[in-house]
């Protein structure tokens, strides 16, 4: 299956190989300071992801365990890449729409999950997680 | 709190949908002075305001006076979702809350604040 998407400006653009994970969607408190809500993602093996178009792309490392990619012209979330750099989750939302990706598998780091909101899906739920849960 | 699914939400939030809320300005100050916001203005009035260091999403008027915040920079908000907008764009992926919603869309931003101070039911 391959995955396209972009940023809202177009500096970053990205295509896929493989087979891309399911989408976990993630709870914690950098997760939703990074969405404004909380963050939805697929991932792949490094050597999937290509970057068609990085002029916009700048990593912030928001911790000693991963880097957030974002465009730094228009703003849009776009990757989390953990320092260990097995995998790299392409979050969600900034994916083509002309292909149905299947409804989120889990929920994690539900313990930081913002008040106002309820998960009430049939995916599974995780307080916390293991770093093999966070970084497959 | 009122979510957007609209595909220039979804690319800007890296998920199914935004989460904000509208404040009054004169109800809004800043902690620190806010020097290192980039802003980004599409032709149709769309714009995305967000930390040039970080990448995250930053409040900012969005006119009529109010301020547009989002929620997941807030610590311990308990409100719910009062309007859901563009949920004809929703993915298919996204079933993660199915409840409650007391409007499916708004005409203009006064309507949103009104429907989100006071939990009125408006059709679109």
């Amino acid at each position: 299956m391959t995955l396209k998407g972009s940023c809202l400006c177009g500096a970053v653009r990205f295509e896929t190989q493989g087979t891309p994970r399911d989408i976990v969607a993630c709870h914690c408190t950098q997760c939703r300071k990074s969405s404004g809500h909380f963050i939805a993602a697929t991932s792949v093996a490094p050597e999937e992801l290509t970057l068609v178009e990085h002029r916009g792309l700048k990593w912030y490392r928001s911790s000693s365990a991963a880097e957030r990619g974002f465009c730094q012209d228009c703003g849009s979330t776009l990757l989390w890449k953990p320092a260990s750099g097995d995998r790299i989750s392409i979050f969600a939302g900034a994916i083509d729409k002309d292909v149905d990706l299947p409804p989120i598998v889990s929920h994690i780091f539900l313990a930081e999950k913002g008040a106002y909101y309820d998960v009430d899906d049939a995916a599974e739920r995780h307080q916390a997680t293991g770093a093999k849960l966070t970084l497959d | 709190m009122y979510r957007c699914y609209c595909t220039l939400c979804q690319k800007q939030s890296g998920t199914a949908s935004n989460a904000a809320t509208l404040v009054r300005q004169e109800a809004f100050e800043w902690l620190h002075e806010a020097e290192s916001i980039t802003i980004w203005k599409m032709d149709s009035g769309f714009n995305s305001h967000f930390c040039s260091t970080c990448g995250c999403p930053t409040p900012n008027p969005i006119g009529d006076g109010l301020m547009w915040v989002p929620m997941g920079l807030l610590d311990s908000v308990d409100t719910p979702t009062a309007v859901h907008l563009f949920e004809t764009y929703r993915p298919a992926w996204d079933c993660s809350s199915s409840q409650d919603c007391l409007s499916k869309g708004v005409e203009n931003v006064e309507a949103l604040y009104n429907a989100l101070a006071n939990h009125e039911s408006v059709e679109q």
